[in-house]
């Protein structure tokens, strides 16, 4: 259990979890979407456009989760570079930085899947409406974004030396 | 800058001139005609008026429109030059519709010759199936010899069939020669699942044999109505078949031929459209022996030109203005920079008549917004790019233009916001500087880069959150003094407003600006006083003093929702970083491969592909979240909506632009 003790495995943890849920949630939005979108194509397949809009709403917090994931590689300097000194604590912190963008990521785009899955309704009846629709679903992606925020604020001013 | 207004027209003629001046009516596209039947439930109306109908010759014209769009469904397959939003519109005018009411014939001809050639198609085409279907059923017993339905002689018989291919034949007809030793079975053809099997019998073992057949799971293949051997119905199925592409491709090449006067099916479409349009209005007329009625709302500015074409009339009309109860239909007015952004506002609702028009304030707010969640020049680039030559070589409804006209201006927004912040398709210029020729090149950010200072874009999006919402409840002021409420104008109003700003004041006086101790100062006793105001202020429609107070200070509570409205625009930091750091996500994968030719390529993919990507979710999170802001954190404030449409009388072409 030596691992536990290095920086470094909790900030990868937590980089690891903030795409990974972040990204479950996303996949799971987009396929609910998907599978109302499916039903209305096979009637009018002209409205795939608007369809792919509703669709891509809870792909953004997959993004998101990416993002942080991504912001982690990079403060940590792994990329085409020497990885930098982390200590312990400063791995912990960066660990519960992820936490918000992975958590409220992955049920916020359940959340969101289910609203413009619903909205594909909308198209089906009134298709001039349909952003109104889209506007109901962005409305749940808020928390994702005060998530993505405050994991960004966390996260971009940890110092990578705490408590060594 | 505003919602136009509005006469109500309300006109009696004579029925002889009712088709001629509704027609005169829908080319002045200005008459918004109101449907009356609610009237007749009155019995001051019933007496004198009915309802007038749309009789026979509507229903003509929609059988017609109807033929007219299936044939131009038919023949758009067929098309010589393939259909996109460049594609030129042909175009139509008011002499088009007085020539088709002339002559018509040729083009009805060509909509049911084309309809009737699809008909033929659908009989070819199941006639096709049904000897594809036989040719399958046919061809295993290709190698039987003899005719299918003929008997070997009296005492020997044949039949065909199949035996499931689960075990090996020999094996299989050992078995049946056991049981019925007076048989003898020929493998004609086998395949995965079955052995097609010509069995030779003597009359006599009939029965034992059938019986001995079920159990091992035999089928008689049965050849109905056909003579000759497989070999020769296969021969004439296939001739048949040959036949029928034949004629397939005969219809087609006519089908090609009708092709070229889709222009014109397309035009007689929009015509007859527009004619059906004239008798189904006449349902919201009325009507008595020899007069009809009509009544309408006709836009101020308007209403000169439709003197002019009613006096060419004998009819008698009247203006009025709308009285108290009515709600007029909502046109908006405004200048070319507020237009576009109409749309946004159309989205979420119109406004009410006696309501304020909120584009002209809000469409700044949303250009600033837009600007700022994308912020990226690069991207901003593209957008207006793409945008501008839609617009000037593209073909595109109304709403579509004003939307991309919007995105236009949008995207100006974003190259501002995109040197102000350093950003130019993210990162890339360092990047790809360093990269490709080992050197540092910088673009840098006019004002502050948001990566390495977000607290400072933070603060900015709080403090042009703060401001919208403030203009937002100014507005609501401005609407109560007009409606002469002083009393929630200032009380509901004035109060808060005075203690957030005095709030705000106190806060930067007090942390930034430290050293001028009067600001803050300035700011605590506004905010003292604008709080005091409420706490007496807020309970005045309780009845009691105590109920009063305590309503006056449970009204304090509300600061949370002013509160959240404000934290609300942190979003434009959130947005704004997600778009950039994507875009650094893209391009660190784009110079993965180092320098030199393979490292170029690699760039070249991997940048476009994630550009492609980002400006796509960037625009729409963009708008989307601009949209938000408006709608629930600034319309919430002042705004009343569930205004209706002017939807004037008017000649509206599907395929065609109007002349």
């Amino acid at each position: 259990m030596e691992f536990l003790s290095s920086g470094y495995f909790w900030a990868y943890l937590g980089a690891a979890l903030s795409a990974l849920l972040a990204g479950i949630g996303s996949a799971k939005g987009v396929g609910y979407v998907g599978e109302a979108a499916t039903g209305l194509i096979s009637e009018d397949p002209s409205k795939f456009g608007k369809l792919l809009i509703l669709e891509a709403l809870p792909g953004t917090q997959g993004i998101y989760g990416l993002l942080i994931a991504f912001l982690t590689i990079l403060k940590l300097n792994i990329i085409g570079g020497e990885p930098a000194e982390l200590s312990l604590l400063s791995g912990v912190l960066i660990f519960a930085a992820c936490l918000p963008m992975g958590f409220v990521g992955l049920f916020s785009a359940i959340s969101q899947g289910r609203c413009a899955a619903a909205a594909v309704n909308i198209l089906t009846k009134r298709p001039n409406e349909v952003f109104k629709g889209v506007s109901l679903a962005a409305v749940v992606e808020t928390y994702a974004i005060f998530a993505l925020l405050i994991s960004f604020l966390m996260l971009w001013f940890i110092p990578l030396n705490l408590g060594m | 800058m505003a919602i136009v207004k509005m006469k109500r027209v309300s006109l009696i003629a004579e029925k002889k001139d009712k088709k001629r001046i509704l027609e005169e009516l829908m080319w002045l596209s200005s008459v918004d005609i109101t449907p009356l039947s609610e009237r007749l439930e009155d019995e001051k109306w019933s007496v004198l008026f009915r309802k007038d109908s749309n009789d026979e010759n509507g229903e003509k014209y929609r059988k017609a429109k109807d033929d007219i769009d299936k044939a131009i469904s038919i023949l758009n397959p067929y098309r010589t030059e393939k259909h996109s939003v460049f594609t030129k519109p042909g175009s139509i005018s008011r002499k088009d519709f007085d020539e088709f009411e002339k002559n018509n014939r040729d083009i009805m001809y060509t909509a049911y010759s084309v309809l009737d050639i699809q008909t033929k198609l659908n009989e070819i085409k199941t006639r096709k199936n049904k000897n594809r279907s036989l040719m399958q059923a046919l061809l295993p017993w290709q190698a039987y010899p003899f005719d299918l339905n003929a008997q070997i002689s009296s005492h020997v018989d044949v039949e065909l069939g199949t035996f499931p291919a689960v075990t090996d034949f020999e094996k299989e007809t050992s078995l049946l020669y056991e049981a019925v030793p007076e048989c003898y079975a020929e493998l004609l053809k086998s395949d995965s699942e079955q052995y097609y099997v010509a069995l030779l019998y003597l009359k006599s073992a009939e029965s034992k044999l059938m019986s001995a057949l079920s159990e091992r799971g035999w089928t008689s293949a049965f050849f109905y109505d056909m003579c000759g051997s497989a070999e020769d119905n296969i021969l004439f199925v296939r001739e048949q078949l040959e036949q029928a592409d034949e004629e397939e491709k005969a219809l087609i090449d006519q089908l090609r031929v009708y092709a070229e006067k889709l222009q014109e099916l397309e035009k007689a479409s929009d015509i007859v459209a527009n004619n059906e349009k004239l008798f189904s209005i006449r349902d919201r007329l009325l009507c008595t022996e020899s007069t009809f009625f009509l009544d309408g709302w006709c836009p101020v500015l308007q209403l000169d030109s439709l003197k002019q074409v009613l006096e060419k009339f004998d009819c008698y009309f009247e203006i009025n203005d709308p009285s108290e109860e009515e709600e007029p239909p909502i046109l908006l007015q405004n200048n070319r920079f507020v237009m576009p952004f109409e749309t946004v506002t159309k989205m979420y609702a119109l406004p009410v008549y006696r309501g304020i028009d909120p584009d002209f304030i809000m469409a700044p707010f949303f250009f600033i917004f837009f600007g700022m969640m994308m912020g990226d020049a690069g991207y901003g680039f593209l957008l207006t790019l793409a945008c501008a030559i839609l617009l000037k070589f593209g073909n595109f409804g109304k709403n579509m233009k004003q939307n991309l006209k919007m995105f236009l201006f949008c995207g100006i927004s974003t190259i501002i916001w995109g040197f102000l912040f350093g950003s130019f398709f993210g990162n890339v210029v360092t990047l790809f500087s360093g990269t490709f020729f080992d050197k540092t090149a910088d673009f840098r950010a006019v004002w502050f880069n948001p990566m390495e200072a977000p607290l400072t874009l933070l603060i900015l999006s709080f403090g042009i959150g703060f401001f919208h919402v403030i203009v937002g409840m100014c507005m609501k002021m401005f609407m109560l003094i007009r409606d002469k409420k002083y009393a929630a104008a200032f009380f509901d109003i004035g109060f808060w407003l005075l203690t957030l700003i005095g709030l705000v004041l106190f806060a930067v006086g007090s942390v930034v600006m430290s050293e001028y101790p009067l600001i803050g100062k300035i700011g605590m006793y506004a905010a003292l006083i604008g709080a005091i105001g409420l706490v007496l202020t807020q309970g005045r429609d309780k009845k009691t003093p105590v109920a009063k107070l305590f309503g006056g200070i449970m009204s304090l509570y509300d600061i949370t929702g002013y509160l959240s409205d404000v934290l609300s625009y942190s979003r434009i930091l959130a947005l704004g970083l997600s778009t950039s750091v994507i875009a650094m996500v893209f391009n660190y994968l784009a110079v993965l491969f180092g320098g030199g030719i393979v490292g170029a390529i690699v760039f070249v993919v991997v940048f476009a592909l994630g550009t492609a990507l980002n400006i796509a979710l960037s625009t729409l999170s963009a708008y989307v979240h601009s949209s938000r802001l408006q709608f629930i954190e600034f319309f919430s404030k002042f705004y009343e909506s569930g205004g209706r449409e002017f939807d004037a009388l008017r000649v509206e072409t599907k395929y065609s632009r109007l002349k």
